[in-house]
């Protein structure tokens, strides 16, 4: 802590991954108990709550006095013994930090990584996307999830076409967007710009009304669509697709960038195309379809 | 200040003294054979002292004598820092194991930063100068940053610039400055400065509202539920779902200008694993290795507990390698 704050009033931007801060506090409790004092819950000192908010306390932003601005922020680990989030150091934890990653077991068995779970997650900060696009996304991940727990009881059968095609985008996004491939070169970092873009290109889709005449091609439909979105991941980043002034991206070092000769990645402008093209036949689709619809209530 | 030995358990000794001794002050229980273990006043109760030993306890007897010191237990900050892998007292671990091999003793304590190596100085305000804690007097380059040298932080009120060293090569114990202070005493400055660890560190016109999102490249964090620069955020999981190669991720690809990871209380297999991959690991924003803007501190779960709680911190874990295989 001592020697990031040391940084920050060089005038540096600081990160501090503390991990984990459970043995810490596993350490206060041994101490405690040594010094006899009074145990709280489930023996930790009745201090924990106090001590592990002076910790976090100690990160920041700050104006120095000569007007540069520089900060440390704190990333704490926290190891709740069996994943059980209600033990005191994680409770007293939540209270104070700004983010909250919950790292889950099952999507992790899942091989969905990185394994934070989209539902129990929360952020107070505002980050580089519109709030408001976020929170569609949020219910819409929200409602998928409601959608599969009730198919879990009335099965695919009882499930209503609408419903079932909320529970598929939901999926979608998981596995195109939230999953990402740590050991990929390409998928491993996304920066900001880029993110951006994709971002509303999911979003286009999320929002589309697919009316598709069956499951089967609705699961067919979604799940091609998801394919070509994990291709385009791995397609490096071409940053002409928006325009210049809107660009917040540092430039890369180009001595870092490596040359790719694999053939097997995609272009990321060829892979955009397949995809709007996608979109648009089956907006169209669905447009004749509602039509032809509308005209046989005519006609009957 | 001296005291004796009345009872030890655990990483806990009780002491007598006669001295009047402070809470949080260091001190050094010095075991038969001579050795001295490092410890930290935790309570004083009339004359009977409780000491957290930051080494395993084993040898020590009751009737061993402890040497108290007035200072708390702090860190030595200056040039050099970045690279470093440290242990919880700041006891760099590679020198260490190099002067008494892979299994360390207790009681091993050496200088956190090179104190030979030359740094290129340059001085950035002239004699007569009025300064303040925090100024900026000059400023050497580190990896690839410039490193400014300031005038302590404990120092109160304003000082006037005496002299000043010219451009050139100094090691961080050479005197670099000499400040007046209102009253007409000298201050010798060096480019290393000391700093009690559990106080915060922060000399600054104002506290800003944390609102510039920290960037971190994988999108759940950025997008979903981000980060900002000056806040903080938390990562509960448990055990081996991935909270450890998360970490690896961020601290390889966030936009920040320096990274310090604390690895406190995790088995020692992956604590040198770690020390063992990050040297390889390409900062893709440099190009070059990414421990030239990373320190890492470092206590495993073998280590006396004590330890952890002040490792905390430090930069974090500060605590005793009874035998890490570093």
């Amino acid at each position: 802590m001592t020697l990031a704050e040391y940084y920050r009033q060089i005038g540096l931007n600081v990160l501090l991954l503390a991990d984990s801060t459970s043995r810490w506090a596993q350490a206060m409790r041994e101490i405690s108990g040594r010094l006899e004092e009074i145990p709280g819950e489930e023996a930790f000192p009745a201090y924990l709550e106090s001590r592990i908010a002076n910790f976090y306390e100690r990160a920041g932003a700050i104006e120095l006095r000569d007007k540069r601005i520089a900060s440390v922020t704190i990333g704490g680990t926290v190891s709740p013994a069996g994943g059980n989030f209600d033990e005191p150091v994680t409770q007293a934890t939540l209270k104070v930090v700004g983010a909250f990653h919950g790292l889950s077991r099952s999507r992790s068995d899942a091989r969905r990584y990185p394994a934070i779970d989209p539902l129990d997650s929360w952020s107070k900060y505002v980050g580089i996307i519109d709030p408001k696009k976020v929170q569609k996304v949020h219910n819409m991940l929200r409602r998928g999830d409601e959608v599969r727990q009730m198919m879990t009881v009335v099965g695919e059968e009882g499930t209503p076409i609408e419903d079932f095609t909320m529970m598929l985008k939901e999926e979608f996004f998981d596995s195109a967007y939230l999953q990402q491939n740590a050991f990929d070169d390409v998928d491993a970092a996304t920066s900001i710009d880029r993110q951006r873009f994709v971002f509303d290109k999911i979003l286009e889709i999320l929002e589309a009304d697919f009316a598709f005449k069956d499951k089967d091609e609705a699961r067919h439909t979604l799940k091609k669509i998801s394919s070509m979105f994990i291709n385009w991941n791995y397609a490096p980043w071409d940053e002409s697709v928006i325009p210049e002034s809107d660009r917040e991206d540092e430039p890369m070092d180009k001595s870092v960038r490596r040359d790719d000769g694999e053939t097997e990645r995609g272009d990321f402008k060829e892979i955009l195309g397949q995809i709007d093209q996608t979109i648009q036949s089956l907006l169209k689709n669905a447009g004749k379809s509602e039509v032809e619809g509308e005209l046989e209530q005519v006609t009957a | 200040m001296k005291g004796r030995i009345k009872a030890v358990f655990g990483n806990m000794v009780v002491a007598q003294t006669e001295d009047r001794v402070v809470k949080n002050a260091i001190g050094y229980c010095v075991r038969s054979d001579g050795r001295k273990l490092l410890c930290e006043i935790i309570r004083v109760r009339g004359d009977c002292v409780d000491l957290q030993i930051f080494e395993e306890t084993r040898g020590l007897r009751v009737g061993d004598h402890v040497e108290f010191q007035e200072d708390m237990l702090s860190v030595v900050l200056g040039p050099g820092l970045l690279g470093q892998i440290y242990d919880g007292l700041q006891n760099p671990l590679p020198e260490l194991a190099e002067q008494v091999g892979f299994f360390l003793e207790p009681g091993n304590y050496i200088h956190a930063l090179d104190t030979e190596c030359p740094w290129d100085w340059t001085p950035k305000v002239q004699a007569g100068a009025v300064v303040e804690a925090a100024d900026t007097l000059g400023s050497v380059p580190e990896s690839i940053f410039e490193h400014n040298i300031m005038v302590p932080f404990g120092w109160e009120g304003q000082y006037t610039v005496q002299s000043v060293a010219k451009s050139g090569s100094y090691p961080i114990v050479k005197e670099i400055a000499t400040l007046t202070d209102s009253s007409g005493n000298e201050h010798a400055v060096t480019m290393e400065q000391v700093w009690p660890v559990k106080r915060p560190l922060c000399v600054a016109k104002r506290r800003l509202l944390p609102s510039k999102p920290l960037v971190t490249s994988v999108r759940i964090i950025d997008s979903m539920f981000p980060i900002v620069q000056g806040g903080t955020y938390c990562i509960p999981g448990p055990f081996g779902a991935g909270k450890t190669v998360l970490q690896q991720i961020t601290s390889r690809h966030a936009h920040v200008d320096i990274v310090i990871i604390t690895a406190c209380g995790e088995r020692a297999g992956e604590v040198v694993d770690t020390i063992r991959e990050f040297p390889e690991l390409h900062d893709p924003r440099t190009g070059k290795s990414l421990m030239e803007r990373t320190i890492i501190i470092c206590n495993t779960s073998a280590m006396p507990v004590a330890a952890r709680d002040a490792s905390v911190y430090t930069g974090w874990p500060r605590a005793m390698l009874p035998s890490i295989p570093v």
